[in-house]
């Protein structure tokens, strides 16, 4: 139990919806979720296809602890060959979204070929159909899909997954929104959908998730709530959000500014946690004006927010001047430092943006930074712009940037290669700054050199959730250690995406918390230890995957700033990543060759071959 | 002699001042500093001497001078 033990099977070609049982012999090896839609999509797919071609196979997938009363069990991820990477994507989810799908009684929906004309999916319990979307929600932005769909089905509780304009014109970076603001965000998986013709997945449930053991499933739920609700850590999170991050790396001098150039940026006093709950000048309000959580969520990390009705993004735009998502730490620094833009408005602006077209704001951000550096140095000139300056701390730029992108008009259809085709277009790869075609996250890996380990290395391209080194990172840990912290927090981190929890907790929990909890909802006798072979499993399942698609292990390394360039400022000041030094002992660890090829006796121990 | 003590994104319940001048006797060390500051579990904390990142294993034996600036943050975790 905990399992439905039922997938949702969709032939866009067709234009059929099947149930099928759930492979359960996967579920035992690969749990749910990441690992179990990895195996899924493994088997489906040539990993050679092309990613936006209808061989591409997209999956949405739910853990077993999703739609449970285990705190934070609402995630889901969208798991299929990345658009922007070609690599394999796995973006994960909160909000609410994933545990409908879980109360209409469904694991996983596994989506194949392409729709001849756009279409919707609907799901209310046992029952989906592909439904038109042509002159109802194809061409409309996510938050107007939102609301179409529930007018249209009479149904304000229904959930909806949604691309927006973004994916429908397949820039490479479009995300999958749901819930209004919640995003599947990295990858390009949005970009996927939209090369299918599938605008949304709207989603009803009236039904429930049985747990086996209900009173043992209280107990480890209760016991795991004791040690997460009192902590610190929950409290931070729940007071200032991610966001407290930026003050952290910016006095650590690991925070990415000006494409990386830089490693502290001026202005962060400006759009920081104080900035946000600070009452601002126009009409004495904050931009924060309220937090918000997910489903089953204890924590409480979202934030609703308000741009100043007097700022100028927002001039004549009624619908922008309502609450809505507010930044986190990614975003804020992807549309604050990395661009060099101090003004909270323009980038909270920014990020409704995002959010209303389905748009990944770090890989957006990450990109529009590219970008002013190829216009600083005359690679990009006005002529490609039409006359938009684009320079670094340019508010003006970053709002009209992101329209463009957005709607895949103008040179935001450039904008929408992201940053690695960008740089390749205009004749500067090394500007780009990403890791197997992802643009880098919030974190500089010369002051973070387990990050750096972690960016080179991860499977879907550049990330900062694929491992946990920031606690070694942050408190000066040597290098000669950073191969083993990376090479555990991924595996960990693999099953902690595989069980319908959010990482959140991964602060305060060890994988014996979630073990629990696994274990009363599902039986079959998971511990600790089975969930880190788990991890490690679907890492080199993942990493297959990979190398099946053309990847090498040439691809395992970092953009030559970062190699090459020493950090002017901070704790890594004078420093490169030294990624040469961590990368054998990384290998050696997971039990790869010289190439970064699992040999044949790893595969062999993982139940792999 | 005197320091510059920055704190940065504690978490709750945190001390009022963000940024503080600290007193400490000669022979001071980094451990010492941060035991006095009242935060709690403050050997939970990161720490930053001038910029340098001060393990958690070498603070005790990390000497204090005068007008040094100690930053002290919690290692949270990214999202």
């Amino acid at each position: 139990m905990a399992w439905h033990e039922k997938i949702l099977r969709v032939d866009l070609t067709k234009g059929t919806c099947q149930a099928e049982a759930l492979n359960m012999e996967w579920a035992g090896q690969f749990l749910g979720q990441r690992g179990l839609a990895t195996k899924y999509l493994s088997e489906e797919m040539d990993p050679a296809a092309d990613p936006l071609s209808p061989g591409n196979v997209l999956i949405f997938a739910t853990g077993p602890l999703t739609g449970t009363s285990a705190a934070t069990g609402g995630r889901y991820s969208v798991i299929t060959k990345g658009a922007l990477t070609g690599a394999i994507a796995c973006s994960n989810s909160g909000g609410y979204w994933g545990g409908e799908l879980r109360l209409a009684g469904w694991d996983m929906v596994l989506i194949t070929g392409k729709a001849k004309t756009p279409v919707y999916l609907h799901i209310e319990d046992d029952k989906a159909e592909l439904l038109d979307a042509r002159d109802f929600i194809w061409g409309q932005s996510v938050w107007e899909t939102e609301a179409r769909i529930k007018e249209r089905h009479q149904d304000g509780r229904i959930r909806i997954a949604s691309i927006g304009r973004a994916g429908e014109k397949l820039a490479r970076y479009a995300c999958v929104i749901n819930d209004l603001d919640r995003a599947a965000g990295r990858s390009g998986v949005g970009a996927v959908m939209g090369s299918k013709n599938l605008k949304a997945i709207a989603v009803r449930g009236t039904t429930g998730v049985q747990v086996k053991n209900a009173d043992a499933f209280h107990a480890a739920v209760t016991a795991a709530r004791a040690k997460l609700d009192p902590s610190g850590d929950r409290a931070g999170l729940a007071a200032t959000g991610t966001i407290s991050m930026l003050d952290i790396t910016q006095a650590f001098g690991s925070l990415p500014t000006r494409n990386n150039r830089d490693v502290q940026f001026e202005g962060t006093s400006k759009i920081g946690a104080s900035a946000m709950a600070a009452p601002r000048r126009s009409d004495g309000q904050p931009n924060l004006i309220n937090t918000k959580a997910c489903f089953s969520c204890t924590i409480g990390c979202g934030r609703v927010v308000k741009v100043d009705p007097k700022h100028f993004s927002v001039e004549g735009k009624d619908r922008y001047k309502k609450a809505s998502g507010g930044l986190e730490y990614e975003s804020v620094y992807a549309l604050g430092p990395m661009v060099g833009v101090d003004d909270i408005d323009a980038a909270t602006y920014a990020n409704y943006i995002c959010n209303e077209e389905g748009m990944d704001p770090i890989s957006f951000g990450a990109t529009l930074a590219a970008a002013m550096e190829l216009y600083e140095i005359g690679a990009i000139t006005d002529a490609e712009t039409d006359g938009l300056k684009l320079e670094f701390g340019s508010a003006e730029a970053l709002v009209k940037a992101v329209e463009l992108a957005g709607l895949g008009e103008g040179f935001g259809v450039d904008l929408g290669l992201g940053a690695k085709l960008l740089c390749e277009k205009y004749g500067n790869p090394d500007l780009a700054m990403v890791v197997k075609g992802q643009e880098f996250p919030g974190y500089d890996g010369r002051a973070m050199q387990g990050m750096a380990l972690a960016y080179a290395t991860s499977n879907r391209g550049a990330c900062h959730l694929r491992a946990d080194p920031f606690g070694d990172d942050f408190n000066g840990g040597a290098i000669e250690g950073k191969a083993k912290i990376v090479y555990e927090s991924q595996n960990a981190v693999a099953a902690v995406d595989s069980s319908g929890l959010c990482v959140f907790p991964m602060s305060v929990w060890d994988l014996s918390d979630v073990a629990s909890q696994i274990d009363a909802a599902c039986g079959g006798g998971w511990t600790a230890e089975r969930l880190a072979d788990t991890g490690e499993r679907i890492w080199n399942l993942e990493r297959r995957f990979n190398l099946d698609a053309g990847l090498t292990g040439k691809d395992d390394t970092l953009p030559k700033r970062i190699l090459k360039d020493a950090a002017k400022s901070g704790a890594g000041k004078g420093k490169v990543a030294e990624l040469d030094k961590m990368l054998p002992a990384y290998y050696e660890m997971r039990g790869w060759d010289d190439e970064g090829v699992p040999t044949t006796q790893t595969l062999q121990r993982l139940s792999l071959t | 002699m005197k320091i510059t003590v920055k704190l940065v994104a504690i978490r709750p319940p945190a001390p009022p001042e963000t940024e503080r001048v600290m007193e400490i006797p000669e022979g001071a060390t980094v451990a010492d500093a941060l035991a006095g500051l009242g935060l709690q579990k403050p050997e939970g904390h990161a720490t930053l001497l001038n910029d340098e990142s001060v393990p958690a294993g070498t603070r005790a034996a990390t000497l204090l001078k005068a007008d040094d600036i100690l930053t002290v943050f919690p290692p949270i975790h990214g999202g």
